[in-house]
């Protein structure tokens, strides 16, 4: 059996299609794994893979016949579709549940046979709930749940299998049990795809593995070559790294690592590495957390030590105004001429331009068109002079959500001709930064740093 | 089990030799009593409480709600109102029972064609339509019964309002023979399906089956069997929605078994109830009352005991 889509799109309202010209094909005892982030249209994917959505254009085809030529029942019997976490219905024993799979193969004035208990036996045998058949799903766990709808899937008997989300709610002895069973189906012949939020389900146990991105194929191919920290990174906003060996690595999500901004000057430290290992193409570091954690004062820091190490670091610093502990506007550094200017005020009564969905007069800041502008100028100015270490100071929602501020002159850190480019980015932001940046390598400023820790005299954040 | 599913029988001979008048030894009178009243009564019983209990159980697996009855369709509602107007009109019992018919499935109509684009996706959204359907009729009958002559027609709305199986002859029990029995036949049938009902769209869409079409068609056969019974009883509470639950705490979820549970329950409540109602008090109650003043403290009691276990 072999699963054709040419080109699906769906689209629910309309106007922005959920996904969009999609075309895979799942071949006899092969394993596809889906992944993407969270309104990706993984979902989506598989319901018009499943029959269940009317690709609105393309087709999805089964042997070369169009799947909307059958009839429900024609395809049930060869596509599966194991849903997502629903509502319960009646509260069901696990066997009960697990039975409704045979529906498709049952004439409508008859019920299942023995035969279709064994089978449905089997089905929940193999997913290692047998001892709970007769428990009812509203006494069950979540986990426990999940594996009755699996087996309910596999008790389908479907030579295609379509998985959304199977290792969802799972610890990790029963998702290596689901993959395991997934694996020696398909050495069998039943065709698999599942959607996963685990880059290492596809590495362990998928021939090929696709990454959407809104509605989009990003990524298509062996897991191996497509599961990467740089492809993760970009798919879904976080670092992770490989380990393991060659033949079977696995990814694994990284907090950022605290940084402490002297390593420039150490011999083997963090930043230095970094530093040493920027060419031919530079290294970015994106400095997050929180507000008011450090991050500025951090970087004059790091500005310092690479003074003193007579590393060039040069671009801008956003340090903060404080009125007692209250921030009440943001500066802007060129730290190449030392000049400041006012970037932003916070206004007692609301007139900024830049609300971004919070109109609360308390919060909202104007940021001035003129201090923009200039910052804009001393981003290009560093592109030409390009210093080993360029420093942006601060990337927020306006270059990275609404591609305004300092965004036009971004493509200083785009070409890489810097060693360290050093951008600060609150926590939030990161994963819009890594879409940009899929090398970049988030970090987090030291304790010392916060200014609770220095306190209020005459500090910068 | 075996009890359970006896119990409408040997409950219907019992029920036969309870009254105010004795039908042992079997004279002739007694048997005109017997055939002419009291089995004709005790048949209807069985039947309307067979139907209550079958659509609620079907409806409840259909919305996913345990406090779902025929009335969530805004049949009963309907039905009332059609037999109120039928009254002020001074039709006779079967131009009563026609036209309560014909506003049952009207309502039930409107319910069902006002919510047909989300009969596949939002089971909220047609027990609302339900509610507003019901809510609608339900004013209308008020606004009859306040234009109703108090003294004549108001007390005869009233009545026919609370149920009565007094009334029902041997021709009404063939069309309810007729109609419970082609109901359960059908469900019966199509036992299996009556699982899939209170699946997730998707899911049922996944297992073959076109969500739309199962949940109209078991919407469609409810509204039938309720509007039946209604027209000929008047409104009767609290059965369909009690039964289906009683039925669960004896023998689980799964419909294959329920059904015919639910389905003898019905008939054996009702009958039980019913008998009650003609020879417990000096003058009889109306059924529609003993129901509710039984079934919610039965309700009350298996909810307590069985928790949020449908």
């Amino acid at each position: 059996m072999w699963l054709e889509a040419r080109d699906v799109t769906y689209s629910y309202d309309g106007s922005r299609n959920a996904i969009d010209r999609i075309s895979l094909s799942l071949d006899t005892g092969e394993i596809i794994a889906i992944l993407g982030r969270n309104g990706s249209g993984k979902s989506t994917l598989l319901s018009c893979l499943a029959g269940i959505r009317q690709s609105a254009a393309g087709t999805v085809s089964l042997d070369g016949v169009d799947l909307r030529t059958m009839t429900p029942r024609e395809r049930a019997l060869r596509v599966g579709y194991v849903v997502q976490t629903v509502e319960e219905g009646f509260s069901y024993t696990a066997f009960e549940s697990v039975l409704l799979g045979r529906t498709p193969h049952l004439a409508v004035p008859a019920g299942p046979s023995a035969r279709d208990y064994e089978i449905a036996e089997e089905a929940l045998g193999s997913v290692g709930l047998l001892h709970l058949a007769d428990r009812p799903i509203s006494d069950m766990s979540g986990g426990e749940r999940q594996l009755v709808r699996i087996a309910r899937g596999l008790c389908q008997q479907t030579s295609i299998l379509l998985l959304d989300e199977p290792g969802a709610h799972l610890d990790p002895a029963n998702r290596e049990r689901v993959l395991e069973v997934i694996a020696q189906l398909a050495l069998r012949g039943t065709a698999f795809l599942f959607t996963s939020h685990q880059p290492n389900d596809a590495l362990g146990y998928a021939d090929r593995a696709i990454l959407l991105r809104d509605g989009v194929v990003m990524a298509d191919g062996p897991p191996r070559a497509v599961i990467e920290p740089e492809t993760i990174a970009a798919a879904f906003g976080v670092r992770t790294q490989s380990f393991g060996p060659a033949e079977s690595p696995a990814l694994v999500s990284l907090r950022p690592p605290v940084v402490s901004p002297e390593s420039i000057g150490q011999t083997g430290g963090f930043l230095r590495e970094l530093y040493e290992r920027g060419e031919p193409a530079g290294n970015l570091i994106l400095v997050t957390g929180l507000r008011q954690t450090g991050k500025t004062t951090w970087c004059r820091a790091l500005v310092d030590q690479a003074e003193r190490e007579g590393i060039n670091a040069a671009g801008l610093l956003a340090p903060a105004v404080f009125d007692g502990r209250h921030k009440s506007a943001i500066d802007q550094l060129n730290l190449r001429t030392g000049e400041i200017r006012r970037l932003a005020e916070r206004q007692r009564a609301f007139k900024g331009r830049w609300a971004f969905g919070n109109n609360d007069p308390r919060t909202a800041w104007t940021f001035d068109d003129e201090t923009i502008a200039w910052a804009n100028a001393v981003l290009e100015n560093e592109r030409g002079a390009n210093p080993a270490v360029v420093v942006v100071d601060e990337l927020g929602p306006l270059e990275l959500i609404h591609g305004e501020g300092v965004a036009s002159a971004l493509s200083i850190l785009d070409e890489r001709r810097y060693r360290l480019a050093v951008v600060v980015v609150r926590s939030s932001l990161v994963p819009r930064a890594l879409d940009r940046w899929p090398w970049a390598i988030p970090i987090r400023t030291d304790q010392r740093y916060r200014r609770e820790e220095i306190g209020d005299a005459g500090v910068v954040e | 089990m075996v009890l359970v599913y006896a119990s409408p029988v040997l409950l219907g001979i019992v029920a036969l030799l309870l009254g105010r008048f004795p039908v042992l030894p079997l004279t002739g009178q007694a048997r005109a009593l017997l055939v002419g009243i009291r089995a004709p009564r005790v048949v209807a019983a069985l039947l309307v409480g067979a139907s209550l209990g079958l659509t609620g159980t079907v409806l409840q697996a259909l919305f996913r709600n345990p406090l779902v009855d025929a009335n969530i369709l805004g049949v009963s509602s309907g039905a009332g109102f059609g037999a109120a107007l039928a009254l002020m009109l001074g039709l006779g019992v079967w131009g009563v029972r026609s036209i309560a018919l014909a506003t049952g499935l009207l309502a039930v109509a409107v319910t069902v064609l006002g919510a047909r684009q989300y009969i596949e996706r939002s089971r909220l959204m047609v027990t609302l339509m339900g509610i507003l359907v019901a809510a609608l009729f339900g004013s209308l009958t008020s606004l009859l019964k306040y234009l109703a002559d108090p003294l004549d027609t108001l007390p005869r709305i009233t009545f026919w309002l609370l149920g009565s199986l007094a009334t029902i002859g041997w021709r009404t029990n063939l069309f309810l023979a007729i109609l419970t029995g082609s109901g359960i036949l059908l469900v019966y049938i199509l036992r299996w399906r009556v699982n899939l009902l209170s699946l997730d769209e998707t899911e049922i869409a996944g297992l073959g089956v076109s969500p739309a079409r199962l949940r109209t068609g078991f919407l469609v056969l409810s509204s039938i069997l309720t509007a039946g019974a209604v027209s000929v009883s008047g409104v009767i509470g609290w059965i369909g929605l009690v039964t289906p639950h009683l039925g669960r705490a004896l023998v689980g979820s799964d419909h294959r078994r329920l059904v015919p549970t639910a389905v003898a329950l019905g008939a054996s409540s009702l009958l039980v109830l019913d008998t009650a109602a003609r020879t417990v008090f000096s003058a009889e109650l109306p059924i529609g009352v003993l129901t509710g003043i039984v079934g919610v403290p039965a309700f009350i009691a298996i909810v307590r005991r069985r928790g949020e276990r449908w």
